[in-house]
């Protein structure tokens, strides 16, 4: 009896050491990295050699291949650009795209890196980069387009059903042209538009021409298409659509020293080169009148 | 059809040892926090029971995947601190279960018969000895039924964190997915589940063989094998 | 970041929207669940050949597994396999109530057991059809006992309800995320979210344990 009496306290107690190890240690080393102290994040990552990048799994704006490993524009042209700034490591962490910005106030990454336009809203609540390409809008529809539709008012028109990416600026390009609310899945990732499109659940799906022009080149097995790229109105008004990077506020070092690498990569070349592969082109670099203030102001 | 089956295994088995991370680390943490909530909810004080108490059903009475979210979201938007999503993970799927956890504690402990803590105040054992010598032993090897179906039920939490990008199977996944041609679904869920379910399965192996030890130990018939699932117990959830 | 007051009331409305929806989740799939786990606990119990074994590998099978891989499966794979195109909501509710339909077909199995041998023996000596002795004799007695067992099911299943955001079902918690979408303010929608399933669980708690008090517990 003393013999099991010791075995059964000394299990307790190594479930006590294990717990407590589990519970401590990660606390103590690594968990908790104050992010204030002084020190903004453009130092941090310059010492440090490594920034993190939040992506949206968004094709071909930000994505994991087939064996795991995140590419897209963004991310490779925030690697160009933090490469010119002597940060040689960047990882990634994946979110869908309305937690983006939650995600980066949340300090779970430096900046986004998710072709993310810029927008007054947005430019309320996180610092842009100067614009980094323009694209237009288009909507994946079955193939054939039996209905038709080849814009909002026509969404709204033929009282089809619309899948717009939640967080995304589709959905008030959309309820502007008279879609209603009734009228739109809202969903999480690109892949469950695609899906919603395949399956029948809504008519078609909106978001920029280089995206959808992408998923369709990526299955094609998939009986769906694209319509002709437009430019989406809000409004009334004609509206620019320019993607950028993404910081928190209080990041104005970061965002500058980023915006000077951008812009000699644009101006070399470089960045066509860069985006090429993932269907962009120098039509998308965005002209010289096309600036974040603007963007951000109107 | 199974064109990516290499592909995919050894993709999400990338996110294997995030998901075993995830289960150990909660399961130690929900052990730790059970039994100190258990015992404290049997405390004499009473604001040590009003803690434990606080403890417990503030954390069963919020959703799981709402803790996971403020804690990823809006925990370190309040303090200014980053927190790692596994570690974030780990403290939601031990403060989680260990809540559940601490039910089964004081329920065991409680079902040790009374003659047990007359026999051991007779044996003129301290409140501390009585607790760690006599009533503890016994109350344990009732509590691992119990835990087998809570800790597969912490297994089962760890896909949750998908919503939190900490990189388990789900995850891993779920990345997948707009990589691959669409008919390859199939396998992804197919490996993802099969996964899960031997994960489980180990588990219940892991728990029975301590049932039959803690028998032993306490001189009671070990209990008759049973098959590899958890099930015959009801609760846990 | 602080806590924001103002932002905190502007996500109310859209909150509670989001909260029927939870709400009507929750009721409907528990429902199902109640439903569907006699079912299950019948043909195990009356050993239905064929069906008995397949229940209960399909029961082991989706208790083993997690509900967010399962609701992927039903939403993705398995409704267009089958030509079929349900709701999220209604893929929701389904997914919900099946999976839980393998918890309380165990609780039903147990209140079943609980009924005294007599009661079987004294019906078969009255010679009472097996029908009648099911519908008449055992499941009213078994059937109060396991009342707060299924309460605790329906708690659990509450607060299982957010997970199906992730095939877009717009529940608190996706409300809530939507909040932030557009205010890029989480804090306060994402509180506010716990609250509530804090509210309306820990009254139903204790509820349940008053019942358990009243009717005992399997």
């Amino acid at each position: 009896m003393a013999h099991s009496e010791w075995t059964r306290r000394e299990f307790l107690r190594r479930t006590a050491a294990v717990g407590a190890v589990a519970v401590g240690g990660p606390t103590l080393l690594s968990a908790c990295q104050s992010t204030g102290g002084g020190q903004n994040t453009l130092d941090a990552a310059r010492s440090s050699g490594t920034i993190r990048i939040g992506i949206a799994n968004e094709q071909p704006y930000g994505f994991a291949d087939s064996s795991g490993n995140v590419t897209g524009e963004a991310p490779e042209v925030a690697r160009a650009v933090f490469r010119g700034m002597g940060i040689n490591n960047v990882q990634n962490s994946v979110v869908t795209f309305d937690q983006l910005i939650p995600a980066l106030n949340a300090r779970q990454y430096d900046v986004v890196s998710a072709g993310m336009f810029i927008t007054p809203q947005r430019c309320s609540a996180a610092l842009f980069s100067n614009p980094d390409y323009t694209a237009l809008s288009a909507l994946l529809v079955p193939r054939g387009n039996p209905q038709q539709v080849n814009n909002f008012t026509d969404v709204a028109q033929k009282n089809v059903k619309l899948a717009v990416l939640s967080g995304a600026v589709e959905k008030g390009y959309a309820t502007s042209a008279g879609v209603p609310e009734g009228n739109i899945s809202t969903l999480d990732t690109q892949d469950s538009m695609l899906r919603s499109v395949i399956d029948g659940r809504v008519y078609a799906a909106a978001l920029t021409d280089i995206s959808l022009q992408w998923l369709v080149r990526q299955n094609p097995g998939a009986a769906v298409e694209v319509t002709q790229s437009f430019q989406p109105t809000e409004n009334g008004q004609p509206v620019i659509s320019a993607g950028g990077f993404v910081f928190r506020p209080g990041d104005e070092p970061l965002r500058d020293a980023f915006n000077q690498q951008l812009g000699s990569l644009h101006q070399s070349g470089d960045w066509v080169r860069i985006a090429e592969p993932f269907g962009f082109s120098a039509a998308n670099v965005p002209q010289p009148d096309v600036t974040t203030q603007r963007l951000c102001s109107t | 059809m199974f064109d990516n089956l290499g592909q995919i295994v050894s993709s999400i088995l990338e996110g294997l040892p995030v998901t075993v991370a995830a289960t150990v680390g909660g399961v130690a943490l929900t052990i730790v926090l059970a039994f100190t909530a258990g015992l404290a909810m049997l405390s004499k004080s009473r604001t040590i029971r009003f803690i434990s108490r606080v403890y417990v059903e503030g954390f069963r009475g919020t959703s799981e995947v709402v803790q996971l979210f403020w804690i990823y979201f809006v925990l370190p938007a309040l303090v200014g601190l980053q927190i790692i999503p596994l570690f974030a993970g780990i403290l939601v799927l031990g403060f989680n279960h260990g809540a559940y956890g601490a039910e089964i504690v004081r329920g065991a402990v409680q079902s040790v018969p009374r003659a047990q803590y007359e026999g051991a105040i007779a044996l003129n054992l301290g409140p501390a000895d009585r607790m760690r010598r006599v009533i503890l032993p016994q109350a344990v090897v009732e509590m691992l039924p119990p835990f087998n179906n809570l800790f597969i039920q912490l297994l089962k939490s760890t896909a949750l964190l998908y919503f939190i990008s900490a990189g388990e199977m789900t995850e891993r996944g779920e990345l997948l997915r707009p990589a691959l041609p669409m008919s390859q679904l199939t396998v992804i869920y197919g490996v993802e589940l099969l996964f899960y379910l031997l994960l489980a399965i180990l588990i219940t192996v892991v728990m029975r063989a301590l049932e039959r030890a803690g028998a032993r130990r306490l001189g009671r018939r070990p209990p008759a094998r049973r098959k590899v699932f958890a099930s015959s117990a009801a609760g846990g959830a | 970041m602080d806590w924001d007051w103002q932002n905190a009331i502007n996500a109310l409305p859209l909150l509670a929207e989001g909260i029927l929806v939870t709400v009507e989740l929750t009721v409907l799939g528990s429902l199902l669940a109640y439903v569907l786990g006699l079912v299950f606990a019948l043909i195990r119990q009356l050993r239905v050949p064929v069906l008995n074994q397949a229940v209960y590998l399909f029961v082991e099978g989706v208790r083993s597994t997690p509900l967010l891989i399962q609701v992927f499966v039903f939403f993705y794979l398995l409704q267009p396999a089958l030509g079929i195109r349900l709701s999220a909501f209604v893929t929701g509710v389904i997914a919900l109530g099946v999976h839980y339909a393998t918890y309380t077909s165990e609780v039903y199995r147990a209140g079943i057991e609980a009924v005294p041998k007599g009661q079987w023996e004294a019906a078969r000596a009255l010679s009472i059809p097996r029908m009648r002795v099911w519908t008449g004799i055992i499941l009213p007695q078994a059937v109060p006992r396991v009342l707060p067992a299924l309460g605790n099911y329906t708690i659990s299943m509450f607060k299982e309800t957010p997970l199906l955001l992730a095939i877009g079902v717009v529940d608190v918690l996706n409300s809530a995320k939507e909040v932030g979408a557009e205010t890029f303010r989480v804090i306060e929608p994402y509180t506010l979210a716990g609250v509530f399933f804090l509210l309306v669980s820990y009254p139903a708690s204790i509820l349940v344990r008053r019942l358990e008090r009243r009717v005992g517990t399997v």
